[in-house]
């Protein structure tokens, strides 16, 4: 793990260094990326838990026609439990990719990745679903709720997967929807609500089997300013009455300040 | 896994996804499994229509005819010489008997007007079919071999049967008949057989037990009305029963409920018809002949020189009378010239006296008209195809109550095979023999005609088995047919409606893409995503199962709308003594096959969804969850 930095800091030693030696300053950047140091803003100390995601050196490239793009170049990270961490990056940093990897959606070409004291690279498929099922909850940018089911039904479903009674089933669903607001929604299609309601619901789906992460991609990507805070304030109230680590993918750098930390990505590498 | 339960609610989603494509795929296949399911509905209701209507009759029963036939012919070139020396050894003593007795008796007698015994067939010389010493000898020939009838008791004896009918025919009756109409008898027009149509009871008619027959006679309180008991009993085609009661034919555009009304009046009444035939020997009719021929010549040829006998037709056309003297001018040396003439031909058998019989026939059953096969392309004869309860014969007169005639005695000249002596050519029903064999159940029936019959229906040896008037065998056979053929049609459909439904299912699949990728980031296995599209293929066929089956049902229901009118009157005419309640319904249910069927199409769901299923298994989720955004 690297040391907070300033970035003020740091632009005033790169000029001190170009000033004296341009071609030297380059190469005191080319120093910089390549030890791929975790070089974070930190708003917050590290917490006292254990650490609940652990990527090393995690490599993944695709091709795309002819050509291959390294979509994460050795990308190394530590999640303590209970964080909530900010992903950040421009469009085509990585930053879904990573989020995608730590899901277990995708495997890394390279590197060891860690979820929860397990190596996730090295899971079957069943037990890589069982893994997304109860270790991990995602939250879409477009909810992607089912559209012909009832809210109740919607959240249910990965309780349906997960085989859950289906008295308890129905607890949870009745008990997470209260918490989310949208207890008197129950009975409502996703038509009905409106984009913050749904966003909701989906957190709320995304809760249902008691996960120990919450991964959310771009979760106010969809929605006003307004619905967009209340989001993240819920992300913030699951986090501290559930106990559970949220890592958010966004490029709005108001939701990446109200994390305990930001993991900024660029061409698949942490800066 | 998930649960069924909840893999079928998230399936039911799934229907209401692109719900005009899901309509039109249910709706086609639909119409392709409803087309069988209207098959089926037919086949049995048609079985079962059949069944009804044939209740006690013979279609109740299991017989089958057993023909024999001499398979040694007259004028086969391979009978033995020794027939063909005794035929001309015959010959030449009937001409020395005859040119002895004439000149005894002092009569003209030519030989060149006997017919040869032999004709020559290229290098060979066979008997003249119609040389009576030919004849003679080959009767004498058969008496040697064992007759029609010991052959026949000797391949129906092998079987337990339950009854052996015999079957009489008038075929070696002498002489001639002729219907006395309303008009009375046509002295002129020859008998001619028709070209269609039934024939009248003039050109013969079979005997047959009243056990084979019952189902076809009037019921004993009508019988009990008729008081001429000295006619003779008979079972006639219903439409001659009609004419005979002075009623018109009805139009083909007549309505099913009057051809109905038609039929009952005919049944209820039939007891009081009658026909009325004049029989003649060969003296009678030639005596006939000769009163047309001379009444003619006298008005056409002004030089001609009228006989010194001659006859006149009778005054009265209904009587059957005898031709009448018209003029006797002979002198008294003529006369008794004829007379030794006549003498002469009696000595050599000829029939010399005029006889001449009125037969009465009063109806005491109703046949079906008899099986033409031009009736294949209507209903009628399709039904009739499947009863089979045709007599092939349309006129029978049942044989007890014939024998029970008080006047039974005066009328051997019309017996089966009485003539058959004094005929001058040979007879050919003397070389076969029918029986009409009942057997106790249909597995008998089945073994007899299996064993003893043939795939073509004249077998080699000379017998001839068939089933007779029973439709028990022929439905089986129709059932098992129907089922090979309706098997090949499912074969194809459900061939067709794999590739609709595989189109269908494909396409939700593939509509479906994001939402599996989202399910699967949720923590569904791939086992859970195959359940839940098991349980949406399950639906989906359910329902086009559901649909096919209300299609189908729907359709024979029309379908019975418009052609059972026309059945039923059919059936009525075939079945002339079904309850007149009866209704033939081309509606039937035949479970196996409609179970069948609609597995089919739940098997035909399944086998649509394997390959897109097993193609939509192996997609990447995140390629599809980025594809979708």
């Amino acid at each position: 793990m690297g040391e907070p930095w300033d970035i003020d800091q740091e632009v005033k030693k790169f000029l001190e260094i170009f000033d004296n030696d341009p071609i030297e300053a380059v190469k005191a950047i080319e120093s910089f990326k390549s030890n791929q140091a975790t070089v974070q803003s930190r708003t917050k100390p590290a917490p006292d838990t254990p650490v609940i995601i652990s990527l090393d050196s995690v490599k993944k490239s695709y091709r795309i026609g002819r050509q291959r793009i390294n979509a994460l170049d050795g990308v190394s990270f530590e999640i303590h439990q209970g964080e909530l961490i900010a992903i950040t990056g421009a469009s085509g940093s990585g930053k879904s990719t990573l989020l995608q990897i730590i899901g277990g959606l995708d495997k890394p070409d390279a590197g060891i990745i860690e979820v929860d004291g397990v190596d996730i690279s090295k899971l079957s498929d069943g037990k890589i679903s069982k893994f997304r099922n109860q270790t991990i909850g995602f939250v879409f940018q477009f909810f992607y709720l089912q559209p012909f089911l009832r809210l109740k039904t919607n959240l249910a479903v990965p309780g349906m997967f997960a085989r859950t009674k289906r008295k308890q089933l129905k607890q949870d669903v009745a008990g997470l929807a209260k918490s989310v607001g949208l207890d008197e929604r129950l009975n409502h299609l996703p038509r009905e609500l409106s984009g913050g309601q749904m966003q909701r619901a989906a957190i709320a789906r995304a809760l249902i089997n008691r996960p120990k992460i919450i991964l959310a991609d771009e979760p106010t990507g969809n929605l006003d300013s307004a619905n967009g805070e209340a989001i993240i304030e819920l992300f913030e109230k699951i986090r501290s009455d559930y106990g559970t680590t949220v890592v958010i993918v966004t490029h709005d750098a108001k939701i990446a300040s109200k994390a305990d930390r930001e993991i900024h990505l660029r061409d698949g590498q942490i800066i | 896994m998930m649960r069924l339960s909840d893999a079928t609610i998230v399936a039911i989603t799934k229907l209401r996804t692109r719900r005009l494509r899901t309509l039109v795929t249910v709706f086609v296949a639909s119409i392709l499994f409803g087309a069988m399911f209207t098959a089926v509905f037919m086949t049995q209701g048609i079985i079962d229509s059949t069944l009804k209507f044939s209740k006690g009759t013979l279609a109740d029963r299991y017989f089958a005819t057993a023909t024999y036939q001499n398979q040694i012919n007259m004028t086969d070139e391979s009978l033995p010489i020794s027939v063909i020396d005794r035929a001309k050894a015959l010959f030449k003593k009937d001409i020395t008997d005859k040119q002895a007795a004439a000149k005894r008796l002092g009569v003209d007698y030519d030989s060149s007007i006997e017919t040869e015994p032999t004709v020559k067939l290229f290098d060979s010389e066979i008997l003249n079919g119609s040389s009576p010493y030919a004849a003679q000898a080959f009767k004498e020939y058969l008496a040697d071999l064992p007759t029609p009838q010991q052959e026949l008791d000797k391949i129906v004896g092998k079987y337990v049967s339950k009854n052996i009918y015999e079957v009489g025919t008038t075929e070696s009756i002498m002489g001639r008949m002729k219907m006395i109409g309303s008009v009375g008898e046509n002295f002129t027009e020859a008998a001619n057989y028709p070209s269609n149509g039934t024939v009248d009871v003039n050109f013969g008619w079979s005997y047959m037990d009243e056990g084979v027959v019952s189902s076809f006679m009037l019921p004993e309180s009508q019988l009990s009305r008729q008081k001429n008991t000295e006619a003779i009993p008979i079972i006639a085609p219903i439409s001659k029963v009609e004419a005979a009661l002075g009623l018109k034919k009805l139009s083909n555009n007549t309505s099913a409920n009057d051809k109905l009304e038609r039929l009952k009046y005919i049944r209820d009444n039939a007891d009081k018809a009658t026909f009325s035939v004049c029989y003649r020997n060969s003296v009678s009719s030639s005596q006939i002949q000769s009163a047309i021929d001379n009444a003619k010549a006298l008005k056409n040829n002004k030089n001609y020189i009228e006989p010194a006998l001659t006859y006149a037709l009778p005054i009265d056309a209904n009587a059957c009378a005898p031709a009448t003297v018209k003029r006797d001018i002979r002198t008294a040396d003529e006369k008794k010239q004829d007379a030794k003439q006549i003498e002469f031909n009696q000595m050599f058998g000829q029939e010399t006296e005029p006889f001449q019989k009125k037969l009465i026939f009063r109806v005491v059953g109703l046949s079906p008209e008899g099986f033409n096969a031009g009736n294949m392309s209507n209903i009628g004869g399709l039904i009739l195809n499947i009863t089979s309860t045709n007599l092939m014969s349309s006129w029978i007169v049942p044989q007890k109550l014939f024998d029970a005639m008080p006047n039974n005695a005066d009328l051997n000249f019309i017996k089966p095979g009485y003539n058959s002596d004094k005929l001058d050519y040979f007879d050919y029903s003397q070389m076969y023999k029918s029986e009409i064999v009942e057997f106790g159940g249909i597995d008998e029936l089945k073994n007899f005609v299996v064993k003893e019959g043939c795939d073509n229906f004249y077998c080699d040896g000379g017998k001839t088995i068939y089933y007779f008037g029973n439709n028990s065998v022929l439905i089986g056979e129709i059932k098992d047919q129907a089922a090979k053929y309706l098997g090949y049609a499912a074969l194809v459909i459900t061939v067709i409606a794999v590739i609709i439904l595989m189109s269908m299912i494909g396409r939700v699949i593939s509509d479906s893409r994001r939402e599996t990728a989202v399910f699967r980031a949720i923590g569904a296995r791939r086992s859970d995503i195959r359940l839940i599209y098991f349980s949406y293929t399950l639906m989906l066929s359910i329902i086009v199962a559901i649909v096919s089956l209300g299609i189908g049902y729907a359709a024979i229901q029309w379908i019975d709308s418009i052609i059972s009118p026309d059945a039923t009157v059919q059936s009525h005419l075939i079945n002339i003594f079904a309850d007149d309640n009866l209704k033939f319904s081309f509606v039937g249910f035949w479970w196996q096959a409609l179970a069948s069927i609609a597995v089919l199409v739940i098997v035909g769901g399944f086998v649509g969804m394997i390959l897109p299923l097993s193609r939509n298994s192996v997609r990447n989720p995140i390629r599809d969850m980025r594809d979708d955004t």
